[in-house]
């Protein structure tokens, strides 16, 4: 069987690359804010240059997505360059999924007052 | 204003702005930093890890420890029971076992119990006994986050928090003993009722405990809760595991709070038909809100959040962290007895939850999905299942079921409690006593048991020994003195034997 030749025409294949790039960094979601008092970018994700943003001057949301080699960091494009940043620093718009049975749409039944002397993460349906 | 109304008024107020005191580091928080922990809540943590304040050495056991086995047998009363799994409870004190092993204390007590709960919850008695909901298990994604869940939780235990339960406790029996003490009084000088001094000197303790317990432990509790998150994220460095794990697991906290807090209309609305009502029914609101933590706008989750991020870049953020890791829990819930367990109860949950919203024959169906394997003779599954079958009618397959489930070895205070009601409303109080002292024994003597004996024996007309019940259980079971009270309330009956 004969194989096809594809041959794309300059412009088709520019915007072709252009959305190849554009996918690269089409953003998974959007850090709104800072959890430290400071963030600090790594520049093309490389640990030994970087620089530092305070909460003060962040001007959100960034957009972002997840480091595809880390799941410790996220990407940012920031001023056409490349950044990482710290995933635990900063607050994002992506939803923490919940499974819906846990959710407390009714009070549980018969659940005894809480005896004290206990310490706990959650406090459980009030 | 009289001073229960200026009470309720500034805890109303302190509800709404969510313990604004502390700064907000959410999104959109502005300029806002996190809160360094106030050095009144042993705010050491900022300045050193909260690591290197633990000293290495022999564990010495809290002096509210009840006794490991007996803490359980007390804990089984609480809620719907245990869930049994080899091979997750053996995962679940595999990990606890590294992160005390990395403390440097020896000789610390306690295991790891997973509470039939759908809801997100954690808690750990002054035994060491860490109590997990199901719920929240089935929502950690990695061997990182159940450590994360893990080492918060060993945290409380390492820093001797329960200590300062003492505090709450004997103020609450002092507070019981001197009601006794002046409603003495008013019997022996032959009045029905209290002077108008002794009822103001009671009212004043009563205030003084409400804020004791509803606003100064709930504060020391918070900073307890973050010296946990500090210690936590330390044993999870310590452990090689990864860090920000702690942050997963309060964002996921966080995550179900919203989705299960009421409105801040609700509550107003709530607040305001309670308080119409009467002022302590209000205070009672405002101090569920306080303590639930659940509103939406509520920043306690939050904050911990930050102050967490903010504690691992200070004292690891020029460490390299560990990536974190999957394969050790998905391969523990991949095991078929672990994914039975998962499976079943998440369709019992399910069932219950319909049968809650009014939908029997929904329930009943799904129940029976989970009475499958070893959940065929567990508990909390057959309580679910007979609960449906009652409802629609089904008397025979109810009943089987709940001689299943009081069969289990895993035995659930709620169906001991169905069986009290179920008797008393068929005029069978002989039995209804029975059940209530079987349930005592079998529940180790849980504290929950005692109203529903009281009113049997109201009913009874052993009046006497009622009121007997109710004075002893003031004063020891003060959490219970309430419902106590309102048990003694019950019309008497004529005098059974």
């Amino acid at each position: 069987m004969k194989a096809r030749r594809i041959r794309l025409r300059p412009e088709i294949a520019g915007v072709a690359l252009l959305a190849m790039v554009g996918t690269a960094w089409a953003q998974d979601f959007n850090i709104t804010g800072f959890r430290t008092d400071s963030v600090t970018l790594y520049k093309d994700c490389k640990l030994e240059q970087a620089t530092t943003v305070t909460k003060q001057q962040f001007q959100g949301p960034w957009p972002a997505k997840k480091d595809p080699t880390s799941s410790l960091y996220f990407n940012v494009m920031r001023d056409g360059a490349r950044y990482c940043v710290k995933a635990f620093s900063v607050w994002t718009d992506q939803a923490v999924k919940v499974d819906k049975d846990s959710e407390c749409g009714a009070k549980v039944a018969g659940r005894p007052p809480k005896t004290g002397a206990v310490r706990g993460v959650g406090e459980g349906c009030q | 204003m009289t001073r229960s109304v200026r009470a309720v008024a500034a805890l109303a107020l302190l509800a709404l702005t969510g313990c604004a005191e502390t700064g907000s580091g959410g999104p959109g928080g502005g300029t806002g930093t996190t809160a360094a922990v106030p050095t009144w809540l042993g705010g050491k943590g900022m300045n050193a890890t909260m690591f290197s304040t633990l000293k290495p050495g022999v564990y010495e056991p809290s002096t509210l420890a009840v006794g490991q086995e007996k803490d359980i047998t007390l804990h089984r009363a609480e809620g719907f029971g245990f869930v049994r799994s080899a091979a997750l409870e053996q995962y679940l004190n595999e990990t606890r076992a590294r992160l005390v092993a990395v403390s440097g204390k020896t000789n610390v007590p306690g295991r790891v119990i997973i509470l039939a709960d759908q809801t997100y919850g954690a808690v750990t008695t002054p035994d060491g006994n860490t109590y997990v909901t199901l719920g929240f298990i089935e929502a950690l994604e990695s061997d990182d986050e159940v450590a994360a869940l893990l080492a918060h939780e060993t945290s409380h235990e390492l820093l001797k928090h329960h200590n300062s339960d003492i505090l709450g406790d004997m103020q609450k029996k002092g507070q019981s003993l001197l009601e006794l003490g002046m409603g003495a009084k008013a019997a022996l000088a032959g009045h029905g009722a209290m002077g108008k001094s002794d009822t103001r000197t009671v009212q004043e303790a009563q205030l003084a405990g409400m804020a004791t317990d509803k606003l100064v432990l709930p504060a020391w509790s918070r900073g307890q809760e973050r010296e946990a998150d500090f210690l936590g994220l330390d044993l999870l460095v310590e452990s090689q595991q990864s860090a920000p794990a702690m942050m997963g697991v309060l964002e996921k906290l966080q995550a179900w709070e919203k989705a299960s807090a009421e409105s801040e209309q609700a509550f107003t609305g709530r607040l305001t038909q309670a308080s119409q009502h009467n002022l302590n029914e209000a205070a009672d609101v405002v101090y569920q809100k306080l303590l639930s933590g659940a509103s939406v706008n509520h920043p306690k989750t939050e904050e911990r959040i930050s102050d967490t991020a903010q504690y691992l870049e200070k004292f690891y953020g020029s460490r390299e962290l560990a990536e974190p890791k999957t394969a050790a829990w998905k391969a523990v819930r991949a095991r078929p007895e672990v994914a039975q367990v998962l499976r079943n109860y998440k369709a019992a949950f399910a069932a219950r939850r319909l049968y809650e919203q009014g939908k029997a024959q929904e329930s009943y169906a799904m129940a029976k999905t989970a009475l499958n394997g070893r959940q065929l003779t567990d508990a909390y599954p057959n309580w679910v299942f007979s609960d449906a079958a009652f409802a629609l009618g089904r008397s025979g397959e109810g009943f089987a079921a709940l001689r299943r489930a009081i069969a289990s070895p895993e035995p659930v205070a709620v169906i001991y409690e169905d069986l009290i009601t179920r008797n008393e409303q068929t005029n069978s109080l002989r039995t209804a006593l029975e059940v209530c002292d079987t349930a005592s024994r079998v529940f180790g003597g849980a504290p929950r048991f005692i109203p529903p004996k009281i009113r049997v024996l109201r009913k009874m007309g052993r009046t006497a020994e009622a009121e007997s019940l109710t004075v002893s259980c003031s004063l020891n079971t003060p959490d219970f003195k309430r419902l106590c009270q309102q048990a003694n309330q019950t019309p008497a009956g004529n005098v059974q034997r």
